[in-house]
């Protein structure tokens, strides 16, 4: 049989793949603090004793990357510049995240768009809501009025592809990975945009599409070449 | 079958919803007291195909993992409670909030809303109502006869008699929320607490975080036109790209239609 046939099939089932990761990076241009996903194919190092199965080792991986700051003007918009994550904690364990939209509860706990608290050095760091008057510094310092309040978790990741997302938006830490501290300069009144480039990701989305039309012309040749030797 | 199709179709629905709020904020640019709305996204679920470190075939070690997301949602919307530009207009009954919180008024079943829209009349009976005719919670019952009334920045009304007399005929309050972004908006310019809000907590002008009453004054809308035209422009090239995913992956469809033929 010729294995030709299969790996035009593992070409086009590749390139599929490269699709619906651009395509989720799109879709997320959009989303505060997101990070873009880039899909890697590799040979299998094997293949030429391996000759029947696919051919094509694809994963996926973050691209942490910074995004570009935009100006808020809201006390409570923290951007991250550099790497490093915001702790929240949550139900089901820590989560990471760089999207810095907090907002204040009626007891004063600093929480993050969907409710859940964000993490401090020490103990948690009470504001007085209502007040205003929040400054936070960029190692995450937070005062008000002038007053300290403790300062803000900032994490780093160290460990190879270290981070993975979860279900909330978030990032969760893969084992074997380790949180260190983060050198990230906090930047209020910002948000961090998405990461990605609608021009490089449409560039790909030619670019796998083309591949995935080429691997799909060599099926056609390959079955066109059986069929003559059938008739 | 394609879930490309079904992300980018989500990023399509995200960016309709952004054009909505800017046309909104748009249409809103010139009324007084109006808070711009801002939309959040997030990234919906990611399958994951493989976890990262799986034996592989030939034993090697899967390093990267596959994990492909699913798109975009919208998380919610915030209104941006930033100061609107004061704008002189010289009516005694036109009140203005410089700095934090809210006048609360009275709707005729007994509710009450927030506001920061203070183009306040007067009604038959000489009351301070809206330009609705709601009634401003802290009554303000203005005399007949009175040449003028006067608003301090603590919010003490004084009407002016004909023998030139200052007569205290009431106080204004202002209402403060913890987090004034969590604030439902009613329509027609009027807010309404939440559990994302907070209880309002009654403040006399200028103290404890409430800002000053400005008389003779309206706050514009924060509105940018500009910004929001900006923001027009990128969800349409947004929406262009999303729906040019989308043509790709019908496009392989159609491919592998006509692979055996």
């Amino acid at each position: 049989m010729n294995v030709g046939l299969y790996r035009t099939v593992a070409a086009m089932r590749t390139n599929q793949q490269r699709i619906e990761v651009i395509s989720s990076n799109i879709a997320n241009s959009e989303t505060t603090g997101f990070k873009r996903m880039l899909h890697v194919a590799h040979g299998s190092a094997n293949w030429a004793k391996d000759g029947e199965h696919q051919q094509v080792v694809t994963g996926t991986r973050l691209d942490l990357s910074q995004g570009v700051l935009q100006r808020t003007g809201e006390d409570l918009d923290l951007a991250l510049d550099g790497p490093g994550f915001f702790v929240l904690e949550g139900d089901r364990g820590l989560t990471l995240t760089r999207e810095g939209a907090f907002g204040l509860t009626q007891n004063g706990v600093l929480v993050s768009g969907d409710g859940r608290a964000v993490q401090w050095e020490g103990g948690r760091g009470i504001l007085e809501w209502g007040v205003g008057g929040i400054k936070v510094d960029a190692n995450g310092d937070v005062t008000q009025d002038g007053l300290p309040v403790g300062r803000i978790r900032i994490v780093d990741v160290l460990g190879a592809d270290p981070v993975e997302p979860d279900e909330t938006g978030g990032y969760r830490l893969r084992p074997g990975s380790a949180l260190v501290d983060s050198e990230a300069i906090v930047t209020q009144g910002f948000q961090e945009r998405a990461n990605v480039q609608n021009i490089d990701e449409l560039v790909e989305l030619i670019a796998a599409q083309r591949a995935f039309d080429s691997a799909a012309q060599a099926f056609r040749t390959i079955d066109q070449s059986y069929r003559r030797l059938h008739s | 079958m394609i879930r490309s199709l079904y992300t980018a179709a989500s990023g399509m629905k995200a960016q309709q919803f952004q054009v909505d709020t800017i046309a909104n904020n748009i249409a809103n640019v010139n009324t007084s007291g109006f808070k711009k709305s801002r939309l959040s996204f997030r990234s919906l679920l990611y399958q994951t195909y493989r976890e990262p470190g799986l034996p592989l075939a030939n034993n090697q070690n899967d390093v990267t993992g596959l994990q492909i997301g699913s798109g975009t949602e919208v998380s919610g919307s915030r209104k941006m409670m930033l100061q609107g530009v004061l704008e002189a207009t010289g009516g005694q009954r036109d009140l203005a909030v410089r700095g934090e919180g809210f006048f609360e008024v009275q709707l005729p079943n007994g509710e009450t809303r927030y506001t920061r829209n203070g183009t306040f009349r007067q009604d038959f009976n000489g009351r301070l109502v809206t330009a609705e005719g709601y009634l401003l919670t802290d009554q303000v019952t203005v005399p007949p006869d009175t040449l003028g009334i006067s608003v301090s920045n603590d919010g003490q009304v004084f009407a002016l008699e004909e023998n030139n007399l200052l007569t205290q005929i009431g106080t204004i309050r202002l209402h403060i929320f913890a987090n004034p972004t969590g604030l439902k908006a009613m329509g027609g310019n009027y807010y309404a607490p939440t559990v994302s809000s907070g209880p309002p907590q009654q403040r006399q002008p200028g103290v404890q975080g409430a800002g000053a009453i400005e008389q003779g004054y309206l706050e514009r809308s924060n509105v940018e036109t500009v910004d929001e035209l900006v923001a027009l422009i990128v969800a349409q090239r947004n929406y262009e790209v999303n729906s040019r995913a989308i043509r790709v992956s019908d496009e392989m469809l159609q491919q592998v239609n006509q692979l055996v033929r």
